[in-house]
C-alpha cells in the first residue's frame, strides 16, 4: 500500500466511525491521535541501532570527505543524535511506569513574568540529554520543523460550565447534593464532545410563594445547528444526566436515595431552541 | 498598608482574575511573581499568599489535562472559596493560622477530585496511615540524604510523589501539609543549588551540601515529630522561598521537559482498533529504516 492511499484509508475510516466530526475535527483527532497514543506506542517499542562509536564516527567523516557518494546519506553523527534523542523520549516514557500515581501532573514554571526570554525557545531535549552533569552535544530540534505537533487551530466547540454562587455553596455545604452534581458534571463533560454546547449555566431557583420547592436549573446554550438536531440534543443531555443520577442513587442508602431522587425531580434542563 | 502589601493585594487580585479564566499557568506566574515580591520586605509571612496559590494553580492546571472527563467546575467550587479567602486575608498583618488552616481544608476538599474512579471507590479517610508513612518517609530522606551529592539524582521529587500521593488519597492532618509544603520548597531550591553547585565528574559539591541542604532536611524533621505550628514553618519556608527568588534571578528558568498546560486536551476520534495497530507499525518501520 502506498502512502497516500495509507494516509487515505485513515481519513476514511476516521470519518465512518465519527460520522457527527466536521472534516476538520477529523484532522484534528488524527494528529491528537498520533501524539497521545500512536506515538508513544511506536517510541516505547521502538528498536534502536548500535550507537555508533566516536571511531566510526571519526572514520566516516574522513571519508566523508573524499567520497562523493556518501554526500547524500545521513551522516553518522546525525544518526548518534537522533539516536540519543529517540532513547531520551522512550526512557521518559518507560520510566513512568514506576509511579505510584495514576494521574500525570503539570510541571509548573518559576517565572515571575509573562514576556519569555529568547533562550527559552531552545531545545529541552537538548538540555536534558546530561552526562555528569554535562550537556552533550546534540544538535537543537528545530521547533518550525518538529514532526507530531499540530499546527492547525482547535476547532472543537468550546464549551463552558458557569455555575452560579448559590449552587457552589450547596456544593460546598451538602455532600450530598454535592455527590450528585460532580456524577452530572462528568456525565455532561463526557458528553460535550460529540454533543456539542456552547455555554452550560447552572443556578438555583425558589418560588416566593413556595421557598422550600428549590430547583435546579441547567440552561444549555447550544451552537447554531437545526431544529431537529437540538431537540435531539436535548433528549440525549435529559436521557443520560437522569440515567446517572439514577445510577448515584443506586449505591446510597434508602434515605439518601430518597433525596437523591427528589434531586432529580427537581433538575431541569433547558435549551434555547430559538 | 505599605508600597509591598499593595503590590501583593494587586498580584493576588490578577491571581484571582487568572483562576477565574481557568488560566492555571498564568496564575502560577503571578503566585511566583507574588513570592518574588515578598522578598523585598521583612514580613516573611507575605510569602505565603504565593506559595498557597502557587499549589492551587497546579491542583487546577493537572486536573484542566486530565484525559478522562472530571467534575471540573465542581471541584472549583473549593478552589474559588480558598483563592477569594488568600485575597481577604492579604491584610496588614497577615494571620497566617488562618491562611494554613484554609490551606489544609482546601486539600481535604479537593482530593476526592483528584483521585480516580478506582480510588474514589475504593479509599476512605485514614489519618494514622498517612502519619507512619510521613514518619517512615522522613526518616528515609535522612538516612539516605547523601543522594544529594549526586547530580542527576530526583531524590526530593521522590519524596514529594510518594507524600502527594498519600495525602491525596488518605488525606491528612495539618501538619502532613507543613512537612510536603517546606519539601517542595526544598526541592524548588535545591533544584537551582544543584545546577550552581555541580562540579563536572563530581557530582555536587559534598561539602556545600552538607552545610547548605542537609539543615534543612533536619529542620523539617523536627517540625514533623515536635508538631511546630505555623510560626516555625514560615520561617523555614521564608529561608527556602527567599534562596529559590533569588537563585531564579541569577539563572532565571530551569530547562525541563514540560507539559503543555494551556491546551486543553481534546478527547480523540475513534479508529478501530486494527487501524491504529497498522498505523503504529508503519510509522515504526518507517523510522527504523529511517535510523538504521
Amino acid at each position: 500500500m502506498n502512502e497516500h492511499s495509507f494516509v487515505s484509508k485513515i481519513i476514511t475510516q476516521a470519518s465512518y466511525h465519527n460520522p457527527e466530526a466536521f472534516p476538520n475535527e477529523i484532522l484534528q483527532g488524527i494528529v491528537n491521535l498520533m501524539e497521545n497514543e500512536i506515538l508513544p506506542a511506536v517510541f516505547t517499542a521502538l528498536s534502536l541501532p548500535e550507537f555508533p562509536s566516536a571511531m566510526k564516527v571519526f572514520r566516516e567523516s574522513r571519508d566523508r570527505r573524499r567520497k562523493k557518494r556518501f554526500r547524500r546519506k545521513a551522516s553518522l553523527e546525525e544518526t548518534r543524535v537522533l539516536i540519543q534523542q529517540l532513547e531520551y523520549i522512550k526512557r521518559r516514557l518507560i520510566g513512568y511506569r514506576d509511579s505510584s500515581s495514576i494521574e500525570p501532573m503539570v510541571d509548573f514554571s518559576d517565572f515571575d513574568n509573562f514576556m519569555a526570554p529568547y533562550e527559552s525557545n531552545r531545545s529541552l531535549i537538548r538540555e536534558r540529554l546530561e552526562f555528569n552533569g554535562e550537556p552533550m552535544k546534540v544538535a537543537p530540534v528545530e521547533r518550525p520543523s518538529k514532526p507530531y505537533v499540530s499546527t492547525l487551530p482547535p476547532t472543537r466547540v468550546k464549551h463552558q460550565i458557569n455555575l452560579s454562587q448559590d449552587i457552589q455553596d450547596r456544593i460546598m455545604s451538602d455532600s450530598l447534593f454535592e455527590n450528585v452534581f460532580k456524577a452530572v458534571e462528568t456525565e455532561i463533560r463526557e458528553l460535550a464532545p460529540s454533543h456539542p454546547f456552547e455555554i452550560l449555566e447552572v443556578s438555583l431557583h425558589s418560588d416566593c410563594e413556595l421557598p422550600d420547592w428549590e430547583r435546579t436549573i441547567l440552561t444549555l446554550t447550544l451552537p447554531p445547528m437545526s431544529f431537529e438536531n437540538k431537540m435531539r440534543l436535548w433528549q440525549r443531555y435529559d436521557i443520560r444526566i437522569r440515567k446517572r443520577i439514577a445510577e448515584v442513587a443506586s449505591q446510597m442508602d434508602k434515605s439518601h436515595r430518597k433525596r437523591v431522587e427528589a434531586l432529580n425531580k427537581n433538575l431541569f434542563i433547558h435549551v434555547d431552541l430559538t | 498598608m505599605n508600597s509591598v502589601y499593595r503590590a501583593i493585594k494587586e498580584d493576588v487580585k490578577a491571581a484571582l482574575e487568572a483562576f477565574k479564566n481557568d488560566s492555571f499557568g498564568a496564575m502560577n506566574t503571578l503566585s511566583n511573581r507574588i513570592m518574588a515580591n515578598a522578598i523585598f520586605d521583612s514580613d516573611k509571612k507575605l510569602i505565603l499568599p504565593g506559595f498557597f496559590l502557587k499549589d492551587v494553580a497546579f491542583v487546577f492546571g493537572t486536573l484542566k489535562i486530565r484525559e478522562k472527563a472530571t467534575a471540573f467546575s465542581t471541584a472549583k467550587s473549593y478552589g474559588f472559596k480558598y483563592v477569594k479567602e488568600i485575597d481577604k486575608l492579604v491584610t496588614d498583618p497577615i494571620d497566617d493560622d488562618k491562611l494554613w488552616k484554609g490551606f489544609h481544608d482546601f486539600h481535604r476538599n479537593i482530593r476526592k477530585f483528584q483521585m480516580s474512579d478506582f480510588e474514589e471507590a475504593s479509599y476512605s479517610e485514614n489519618i494514622e496511615f498517612t502519619k507512619k508513612a510521613f514518619n517512615w518517609l522522613l526518616d528515609y530522606m535522612d538516612k539516605e540524604k547523601n543522594v544529594l551529592f549526586e547530580a542527576n539524582n530526583l531524590f526530593l521529587d521522590g519524596i514529594i510523589n510518594e507524600m502527594s500521593r498519600i495525602l491525596r488519597v488518605h488525606s491528612g492532618e495539618l501538619t502532613d501539609i507543613f512537612a510536603l509544603s517546606l519539601i517542595r520548597a526544598l526541592e524548588r531550591y535545591y533544584d537551582y543549588f544543584r545546577r550552581k553547585y555541580t562540579i563536572p565528574s563530581k557530582g555536587v559539591d559534598q561539602k556545600r551540601v552538607i552545610n547548605e541542604i542537609f539543615p534543612f532536611i533536619g529542620k523539617i524533621r523536627s517540625i514533623y515529630t515536635e508538631k511546630k505550628g505555623a510560626s516555625e514553618v514560615g520561617e523555614i519556608l521564608w529561608e527556602l522561598v527567599k534562596g529559590w527568588r533569588e537563585f531564579f534571578i541569577q539563572y532565571m528558568e530551569l530547562p525541563t521537559a514540560r507539559l503543555r498546560l494551556e491546551k486543553e486536551v481534546e478527547r480523540g476520534i475513534e479508529l478501530p482498533a486494527e487501524v491504529k495497530k497498522k498505523l503504529t507499525e508503519s510509522v515504526t518501520k518507517t523510522l527504523e529504516k529511517e535510523i538504521s
